[in-house]
């Protein structure tokens, strides 16, 4: 019997939370008590950047969070979640099952010896992101001039930037009280988040923008993975396939009761036509390439994925 | 494991080593011990972790404010109008400890800024009046607590974030829970002067007060002006601190009572005061991950909680059980693994999220005021340059109006749920 | 008591006390880094107070903010040892008198040795597994800062505090007494 630890920044009751607790009461369940996987919630075992750490020396064997923090082993990782760069999730979907992007990955595991578990688009996260604001937006015009609120990260304030936006930097906990003091008037969410984090209250009209798809990344130690007999893999591999479902049907079914809750609370919520923001963020794309601050072959997958059949 | 780790400690500070290192030696030899003797990487690592959290910046410009308002003489401007109004009565600068900790509780988000800004300022004043240095430095350290209670606080902040909580609602849940510490304890310093002698004073005339108050104006505004900036969201925690560091340094230019060289040991005083705490949370940072992987909280929480399904019971077994871990883990790190734990069992016995919340604040506040971890002991003891055995003992009977509070609030939920659900409608109407 | 109040005799103790008042000294440069660390922290949150409204404040600003942060706990870790900052119980060897102050020094400067020796084993490990950068902390030539270098400090500082531990089992070891803090004014 093997036990492994899965550190998360969720806290247990959270809807992502419960997909790790379901993932790993399955993994429990489909390795016949094989394997047992023990959450670690809250960061308690640290931040991004420790835990990676921890995970690398096999002291923890899972982290699940965005796969953009394994950037700091392969660039390239850090253009995954480009902002308006795919039509839809399908075409997102597609992107990350090229050889470009396994190969990224791969390259990542090489220095580090941490890799996606599975397919990694599988657990949902969001499950779409959303502007939550106290002006109305229901056009990319809308956009034009509003005061953004944006975490420390070049591109993303880049981005907001080229799309109009007046960008201003906050600690994410400190939003609330921004917008409600009339610091920032927008912030962008994924939709899950905004009851959690009563953006509401204070910014009744959300518009959801689908900024950029965004998966959970269940990182995994390789050599822990390899350790395993091949039943148990099968086994954890099942469990994983199944979690990505129930991902998908939680997440899903949050954000529809959340909508359908704030509305009744008066808020108003639209869906932007986004095709403006793909537009201009195109020629966006196209500089940085040009300047060779893009991975190599990044907007040419990118095209080719967007008319490939399915 | 537990006996590896406070034995250690509490045997290394008893043998004169300094508490970094005592905490660090304690720390190591439990991973030693523990499953994780090959995985010491983790201790730097986390170390880097400990200070490496953003809501502690605003300690060193809170712990600034206080070392420059002693540097330009604004100290004793605030206190000669303290006392000029109160210091009359029984005991009379005890009362103005705990007021003034009241009020700069509306400035500070931490205990640690009012043990060391506020209580250098207050222990100072103290001795001068005769007080025992001792007794001086536990009112402080006991007072200090009202800190993170009375919004804004940076632990509520966090257990907002980790109950999924509005952050407004703890704060507004905090305001009465932290008044009433503030006023048990200035009922136990009148008790306490009942049967025991303290310096006393004449009562001020009203012209003496109108001139300490003019003396001291530009000084007595500061809270309001910092307090107003927070609760208007202009500026955060840390800024609200750098804002009264910068208004002391005008202030200080202002009366012509600041020097460069005065300055300059007011920074240097901050630095080394900042360092202190900072490397001393480093290493409990490093014993809290220790603690989590090894799942020693929820053992513990199994143990305990396997005793009752009697709601009661249960709190008071709750309480003595936060009371303990907050005797020997730091709040931040204690709160990042108990709550999350503990969550899930008191939702099953019913009991209020914002309630646990206050109850597990004041819980864990109150190890800031006990051996063998109490930082708070620790920064007083320094800043009031009294001998932390002599701290600890005067602290104890302090800790009564303490529990007392706590046990009040525990089994009276709406002394902490009343005051938001009367501003922010009860809890429910907004589903999380 | 510092080593510029202690008067060495013979070349031994001469030798062992200039070592002491570099050590010293070092001590005061590292409260200065750690002080210039704060005055930079206080800089750059001013400076976000009143560049904000403008919309002219810089979103590096913060991510510095806390690197220097960091920098002034890690420097101040050797300051704080070295110039006799930190907090000590002295009232139990304070009981056993001369000797208890002897035995207390002794396992005060083991201690210290045991914490640094193993924090230091762990730096090739540290330096290993360090990767990438802090987020936001942007240098002139428009990278960001390495993560390694928010550690460099607390390693630095460590191995300073190592040579003061050896330095004064030496300086025992040669009959010179121990730099002690200005006792408190005791009631
Ligand atoms: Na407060
Ligand atoms: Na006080």
């Amino acid at each position: 019997e093997t036990t492994w630890r899965m550190a998360t920044k969720q806290p247990v009751d959270s809807s992502e939370g419960q997909v790790f607790q379901r993932f790993a009461e399955l993994t429990e369940e489909y390795t016949d008590g094989e394997l047992v996987i023990d959450v670690y919630p809250n960061e308690q075992l640290g931040q991004e950047d420790a835990v990676l750490e921890q995970l690398q020396a096999n002291i923890i064997q899972i982290y699940a969070e965005g796969f953009s923090y394994m950037q700091k082993w392969e660039p390239a990782l850090g253009w995954i979640s480009a902002a308006f760069a795919f039509d839809d999730y399908d075409h997102w979907r597609r992107f990350m099952q090229t050889d470009l992007v396994t190969g990224w990955f791969d390259s990542a595991a090489e220095q580090s010896g941490v890799r996606p578990l599975g397919d990694p688009t599988r657990i949902l996260r969001g499950p779409f992101r959303v502007m939550v604001s106290n002006v109305p937006v229901t056009s990319a015009e809308d956009v034009q001039g509003i005061k953004l609120r944006m975490h420390e990260d070049k591109t993303a304030i880049e981005t907001w930037d080229q799309l109009g936006a007046e960008v201003l930097t906050l600690p994410w906990t400190d939003v609330y009280q921004g917008i409600s003091k009339g610091l920032v008037q927008a912030v962008n969410s994924p939709i899950a988040l905004v009851q959690a984090m009563r953006f509401n209250e204070v910014a009744p009209y959300i518009a959801r923008h689908d900024e950029y798809w965004q998966s959970i990344g269940f990182m995994v130690n390789e050599q822990a993975l390899n350790d395993l007999s091949d039943e148990t893999r099968a086994g954890l591999m099942q469990a994983y396939e199944e979690a990505g479902d129930y991902s998908q049907e939680v997440m899903n079914e949050v954000a529809e009761s959340s909508i359908a809750d704030m509305e009744a609370q008066g808020v108003t919520y639209t869906v932007l036509d986004t095709e403006p923001f793909v537009e201009n963020m195109r020629a966006y794309y196209e500089e940085r390439a040009a300047q060779g601050d893009l991975p190599e072959g990044f907007l040419e997958t990118v095209e080719e994925t967007r008319a490939a059949t399915n | 494991m537990a006996w590896i780790l406070f034995g250690t400690f509490i045997a290394l500070i008893l043998l004169r080593v300094p508490i970094s290192i005592a905490i660090g030696t304690a720390t190591i030899l439990t991973f030693l011990a523990s499953d994780f003797s090959n995985a010491l990487q983790i201790v730097p690592q986390q170390m880097l972790e400990g200070v490496n959290k953003a809501s502690l910046t605003a300690v060193p410009f809170f712990i600034m404010a206080g070392n420059l308002m002693n540097a330009t003489g604004v100290t004793e401007r605030i206190f000669a109008f303290a006392n000029s109004l109160v210091g009359h009565m029984k005991a009379g600068l005890a009362q103005v400890n705990v007021l003034s900790s009241m009020i700069f509780a509306g400035i500070s988000g931490a205990a640690v800024a009012d043990c060391a800004g506020l209580g250098a300022i207050e222990i100072k004043a103290m001795r001068e009046r005769g007080y025992k240095p001792d007794f001086a430095a536990a009112i402080t350290v006991a007072s200090s607590v009202i800190g993170p209670l009375i919004p804004p606080s940076i632990g509520l902040v966090i257990y907002a974030f980790l109950a999924q909580q509005s952050i407004e609602r703890m704060f507004l849940a905090g305001l009465i829970p932290g008044l009433l510490v503030g006023l048990s304890l200035m009922i136990y310093v009148r008790l306490r002067a009942g049967w025991e002698d303290f310096p006393t004073q004449e009562r001020a005339t009203a012209r003496e007060v109108a001139g300490t108050a003019r003396h001291g104006f530009l000084a007595l505004v500061a809270p309001g002006i910092i307090l107003g900036s927070i609760m208007l969201g202009f500026v955060t925690a840390t800024e609200a601190g750098v804002l009264a560091s910068l208004y002391c340094i005008m202030l200080g230019l202002w009366y012509r009572e600041l020097t460069w060289k005065s300055f300059f040991q007011a920074v240097s005083d901050t630095a080394m005061m900042t360092a202190v705490i900072m490397i001393i949370i480093a290493f409990s940072i490093a014993m809290g991950w220790l603690l989590a992987i090894e799942q020693v909280p929820q053992q513990l929480a199994d143990w305990t909680f396997s005793f009752t399904e009697n709601k009661n019971v249960f709190l008071g077994l709750l309480i003595v059980f936060v009371i303990l871990v907050g005797c020997v883990v730091e709040g931040v790190p204690a709160k990042l693994i108990l709550v999350p734990t503990l969550l899930p069992v008191t939702d099953a016995y019913g009991i209020d999220r914002v309630h646990f919340g206050i109850i597990i604040q004041l819980g864990l506040l109150i190890g800031i005021a006990t051996p063998p971890m109490g930082i708070g002991l620790y920064i007083v003891s320094e800043v009031g340059r009294v001998r932390f055995e002599k701290v600890t003992m005067a602290v104890l009977p302090m800790l009564v109006p303490l529990f007392a509070v706590l046990i009040l609030l525990t089994y009276v939920p709406q002394i902490a749920t009343f005051l938001p659900d009367l501003v922010l409608g009860p809890e429910g109407s907004t589903s999380q | 008591m510092t080593p510029y109040e202690i008067v060495p005799e013979g070349p031994l103790q001469r030798a062992l006390n200039l070592a002491d008042r570099l050590n010293w000294s070092l001590g005061g440069a590292f409260l200065w880094l750690s002080n210039l660390c704060l005055l930079a922290m206080l800089a750059l949150t001013a400076a976000t107070i009143v560049l904000r409204p403008l919309s002219l404040a810089q979103y590096w600003m913060w991510p510095w903010t806390m690197v220097f942060f960091i920098w002034l706990s890690f420097f101040g870790f050797f300051a704080l040892y070295a110039r006799l900052k930190d907090v000590r119980v002295d009232f139990v060897a304070g009981l056993f008198g001369p000797r208890g102050m002897a035995i207390t020094r002794i396992v005060s400067d083991a201690a210290t040795l045991f914490v640094t020796g193993i924090l230091l084993s762990q730096l090739p490990m540290v330096i290993d597994t360090s990767r990438g950068v802090y987020n936001g902390a942007i240098l002139p030539d428009g990278f960001e800062l390495p993560r390694l270098a928010l550690s460099i400090p607390l390693f630095v500082s460590t191995a300073l505090i190592a040579l003061n531990a050896l330095l004064d089992l030496a300086k025992m070891a040669a009959g010179l007494p121990e730099n002690l803090a200005e006792s408190h004014p005791e009631i």
